[in-house]
């Protein structure tokens, strides 16, 4: 009934392999399938702001890999997920750029119509899947403190992701309620964790990142729904030798546990930061 | 191109106390680079552009004048002439592996940015876990859609 053509984005191929296992896991255990695509590159704000014709064109081959199979998309990553959405709403909201980019398209015989759906992970899980059926797989309760973060490109710009209140988001505090978490609260969790300047200036970056470690000082772990955020606020933490060190799991990660799922299943010894201490807890 | 319309700002600073960048970096200051533009026009070296982060936080702009899009379009230009600064330079290595290999090889791009560099980005017992995790992968192999990427850039105008 669940199926959707899988979008993991570029990273899932290295640093955020693990969310790629997590999600497939998770997924399998649900009985929600997602149909593997050859997919490119979302190209990102880089690839729109060297040449927007190119940055269409990435997306809206994307797209077309999921229309030909007649599936909506799911994507794991918030920039993917934004750059699909706004490409889509481009292509769908214009006849003149539809015929543009189809154009282009012909040229490596595909056709895009504008008929798929950009999901993200956490939106399948919460709003297809639903609370109540993820309540029916839920093995074992996770008992702890756990303090979601959102950044950015999930929530904003509200009119081209439209996923959640941009300013109070739910859907990760309702997943982790349902399977026994406490939600502890990160006054900065829709705040940025400067990724994507973390090559320009490195210092500003990694400021940003502590803050945000700062803001969930106290929580068991922090959760995360994109895998760039991830590696700042994992990674990072290694980085500047933060202390305490606090573990940030995979909104896919920390659900995979809750459904009985082994934790090497999960990839949880593949986290920089050591995840052992948070199992210990549960 | 479209730039928005500066001349709406008036230096009321919510973009500024939005902006995660500008909390911990005070060299970047939104209102500032309104304001430096408002009296004296694009400046296409204003490299300050180039520490947006792109979180759209900004948009609570009570005047609709959206920061965030304007560093987005002083990028754009920056890159359509030709300007030599470090984030161009990004951009420039970005393009070329996702040209290249269809998707963004990290490794690849990392080397064609930073060069050598690369490796002091991380700690040596950090960056040890990440290969061994298989989390940084020193191959890179083209994928099934690289041929098709090429030529969507080849048709953009880009060969």
């Amino acid at each position: 009934m669940f199926r959707y053509a899988y979008f993991p984005g570029c990273s899932a191929e290295s640093s955020a392999i693990e969310y790629d296992m997590s999600t497939r896991e998770v997924c399998k255990k649900l009985g929600i399938e997602l149909v593997d695509i050859p997919f490119n590159c979302c190209g990102t704000h880089i690839v729109e702001e060297f040449d927007e014709c190119s940055w269409l064109a990435l997306n809206a081959r994307n797209l077309a890999l999921a229309e030909e199979l007649g599936l909506d998309m799911v994507t794991i990553c918030s920039s993917c997920f934004y750059n699909l959405r706004k490409a889509n709403a481009m292509i769908r909201q214009s006849e003149e750029v539809r015929k543009r980019i189809n154009d282009i398209l012909g040229k490596i015989g595909r056709m895009y119509d504008g008929k798929v759906e950009v999901k993200h992970i956490l939106g399948v899980l919460v709003d297809d899947y639903g609370i109540d059926g993820i309540i029916r797989n839920v093995e074992k309760l996770i008992e702890i403190k756990a303090s979601p973060y959102y950044g950015c490109l999930i929530l904003r710009p509200e009119e081209i992701v439209q996923f959640d209140n941009p300013e109070a988001p739910r859907k990760m505090e309702d997943l982790l309620e349902t399977i026994g978490c406490e939600i502890f609260e990160n006054p900065f969790k829709v705040d940025c964790c400067g990724a994507p300047i973390m090559l320009i200036d490195k210092k500003t970056h990694l400021k940003m990142v502590k803050k945000i470690l700062e803001g969930a000082k106290g929580a068991d772990c922090i959760v995360t729904v994109c895998p760039l955020c991830h590696y700042a606020l994992d990674v990072g933490q290694a980085v500047i030798g933060y202390e305490p060190k606090i573990p940030v799991l995979h909104v896919t990660q920390i659900l995979g546990l809750a459904l009985g799922i082994p934790a090497e299943k999960l990839g949880l010894d593949k986290n920089v930061t050591p995840t052992e201490p948070l199992l210990k807890k549960i | 191109m479209k730039v928005n319309d500066i001349s709406r700002c008036y230096q009321c600073g919510t973009c500024t106390g939005d902006c995660p960048v500008a909390w911990v970096n005070s060299e970047f200051n939104p209102r500032r680079i309104v304001l430096n533009l408002q009296t004296n026009g694009h400046i296409l070296e204003n490299e300050a552009v180039w520490l947006c982060s792109m979180c759209f936080k900004c948009l609570r702009c009570p005047r609709n004048v959206k920061p965030v899009e304007i560093f987005s379009n002083l990028r754009k230009l920056a890159i359509a002439n030709g300007v030599d600064n470090v984030g161009t330079k990004l951009v420039k290595a970005f393009v070329e592996v996702v040209k290249e290999y269809g998707r963004l090889v990290e490794t690849r791009f990392m080397m064609k940015f930073m060069g050598f560099d690369s490796l002091k980005l991380l700690p040596p017992s950090v960056a040890f876990k990440m290969w061994k995790a298989g989390k940084i992968s020193l191959s890179a192999k083209k994928t099934e859609c690289a041929e098709e990427v090429k030529k969507l850039f080849e048709v953009c105008g880009h060969v």
